[in-house]
């Protein structure tokens, strides 16, 4: 089989190759150090939101700035600063309340539901009107939904490399308060822990990471990635930091791997990395019950 | 003065003896309702003074874990005055974590990837602080919590496959590692058997003791409460108010549980004496007032028979 020298050798001879191997790897990391703390808080249903909801943000600011396209750092921002918005709103409406009062209000997740599908019904509303006012600039939100791995320019590269390093510094300074706030908020909160800037602090990486993301890998590729590795990894470990590892190499492994099957059998690339996922999870289960755990 | 000559206890932290004891926690017409539902307390008055292991009963929805969210400063009243250790139970900062909390469900409802030493130590986590990991001295205050609530040897278990019991006291060793001096726990017993609930009396019976704490309990289960506790209080929207447990009679359970709400209190002081075998005590006997200047934080207004012997 020489099927991974050859492709071993395109990698390096082919930059675009390069650059979807180098911009998977950090995606992947910077996804899945979030992943397990994503399942073990039930946020899963947030991050796809948060990563449909971007799309309001896109037609937005596409709306906003004529002649703009999807890569300028003037409709990233804006999409950038929708999302921390509606961040803080489905911050506001996940946190907690002791003592609050339910009549009448609604239950957190209907809240997050409606706000993203209006977002993500408001973003194709606006992005219509934008190419009915200007035809010449056919925006692509295929490109946007389903992403393009392989057409990756190098300063999106260094986009997800920033993004990574946020994440993982933040993971490095603050896993001990995160852990104990998603093992028990209360008690957390009770032993002096500052919840509330754990809480928004959580979601507005949670955005950073699928709104970078998703405009290079694709909404759905990143709420795989921000679930699967995730599960797979907590099935398999004992310790948070066991799973925070396995996650991550999970993540990196599966984009690769991806990448891969992309090349040698000429698939989706992000179809491929999302199956490579099924397959770590598929596996870590498998591996549970070996166990007996 | 013959209390003040009494051979001080060689803990300097110990308590002073319990009739003349600060009050550690205090609430005066303390009135709660969540939004605009029927008030879950009205006007309730209690005192927990230093010490005390005190038996906190009373129907579903009387209030009990509202007062001891209150306590905590997870809530605050809408009416009355809730102190803590003498100060407002949401502006104790630092000194928050020593109020040590075991909740009502303690279990561990997934598999959160823990080990049981993991759990322990989250209760240094507020101590520490933020870039501090837990070290040697921790690790140590782990096993020393963890052999406490006997469950030494289990450290590298995963927590979420000990049993109901031992969850219950992998929370508690939780609590201990703060160093806490109250320990509030929201009905621990209620997921155990008899044998598991004698045996998590004398636990915190035994850890009252060699760690000075002061003890609130809620619970259902009055007949242990009576054996175990020096105090019971019930709690139906009002306080109803009991030193002796053998003073919880049937009459007095009916009307605790049933519809009538009208405080009653029993006279807190005139069985101290007799509880506590300290003739020493009755004349310090404060009835169910405290005294606030036995507990003003400023040291002037210490009584010099509570200053500990070095």
């Amino acid at each position: 089989m020489n099927d991974v020298p050859s492709y071993l050798e395109a990698l390096l001879h082919t930059p675009l190759l390069k650059r979807a191997a180098a911009a998977g790897a950090l995606v992947g990391l910077a996804c899945a150090a979030l992943s397990p703390f994503v399942v073990l808080r039930r946020l899963a249903f947030v991050g796809d939101g948060m990563a449909h909801a971007a799309f309001g943000g896109l037609g937005l600011a596409l709306f906003l700035f004529a002649g703009s396209k999807s890569d300028d750092p003037a409709v990233q921002l804006t999409m950038l600063g929708f999302c921390l918005a509606l961040a803080v709103a489905v911050g506001r409406a996940t946190r907690r309340r002791e003592g609050g009062q339910d009549e009448g209000g609604l239950a957190a997740d209907s809240a997050i539901g409606i706000a993203f599908s209006v977002s993500m019904a408001l973003g194709a509303l606006l992005i219509t009107l934008r190419y009915r006012r200007e035809p010449q600039y056919a925006p692509s939100w295929e490109g946007y939904l389903f992403g393009s791995l392989t057409t990756i320019g190098q300063g999106q590269v260094w986009i997800t490399l920033a993004l990574a390093a946020a994440v993982l510094i933040a993971l490095v300074v603050l896993h001990k308060e995160l852990a104990f706030y998603t093992y028990d908020e209360t008690l957390a909160e009770l032993s002096g822990l500052p919840v509330g800037f754990l809480h928004y602090l959580f979601l507005i990486l949670l955005v950073l990471t699928v709104v970078l993301a998703a405009r290079i890998v694709g909404i759905v590729l990143v709420s795989s990635s921000l679930i699967l590795p995730g599960v797979a990894a907590l099935a398999c470990s004992s310790r948070l930091t066991t799973a925070l590892w396995v996650a991550g190499l999970v993540g990196v492994a599966s984009y690769q791997l991806g990448l891969y099957a992309s090349y040698r059998w000429n698939v989706p690339p992000g179809a491929a990395v999302i199956l490579v996922q099924f397959a770590a999870v598929a596996a870590a289960q498998v591996y549970k019950r070996a166990r007996g755990a | 003065m013959s209390a003040a000559e009494a051979p001080a206890p060689a803990s300097a932290a110990a308590a002073p003896p319990a009739a003349q004891a600060p009050c550690v926690i205090e609430m005066d017409g303390v009135g709660f309702a969540y939004g605009k539902a029927a008030p879950v307390l009205d006007n309730v008055r209690f005192r927990v003074r230093e010490g005390e292991f005190l038996g906190l009963i009373g129907p579903n929805g009387g209030g009990k874990t509202t007062l001891l969210k209150l306590v905590l400063g997870l809530l605050r009243p809408q009416r009355g005055t809730v102190r803590v250790l003498g100060h407002d139970p949401a502006a104790l900062g630092r000194e928050r974590r020593r109020v040590g909390y075991v909740p009502q469900d303690t279990g561990i409802r997934w598999r959160f990837p823990a080990t049981v030493r993991d759990v322990a130590l989250m209760g240094t986590y507020g101590a520490l602080g933020l870039f501090r990991n837990p070290g040697p001295a921790e690790e140590a205050a782990a096993v020393r919590a963890l052999k406490d609530v006997g469950l030494a040897g289990q450290e590298e278990r995963p927590a979420w496959k000990l049993s109901g019991g031992q969850q219950q006291r992998l929370a508690i060793a939780r609590a201990l590692i703060a160093d806490p001096k109250i320990v509030l726990l929201d009905e621990p017993t209620s997921g155990l058997d008899t044998g598991g609930q004698a045996q998590l009396f004398q636990l915190l019976e035994r850890i009252k003791h060699e760690r000075d704490l002061t003890v609130v309990m809620v619970s259902h289960d009055v007949t242990a409460l009576a054996h175990h506790t020096q105090q019971i209080a019930c709690l139906n929207r009002t306080m109803h108010w009991h030193d002796r447990s053998e003073l919880i009679t049937e009459q007095v359970l009916n009307h605790v549980y049933g519809c009538e709400l009208d405080a009653f209190f029993l006279k807190h002081h005139e069985h101290l004496e007799e509880f506590h075998g300290d003739s020493a005590l009755a004349e310090h006997a404060h009835g169910p007032h405290c005294d606030h200047g036995h507990h003003a934080p400023g040291a002037g207004a210490v009584p010099p028979r509570e200053t500990p012997k070095p």
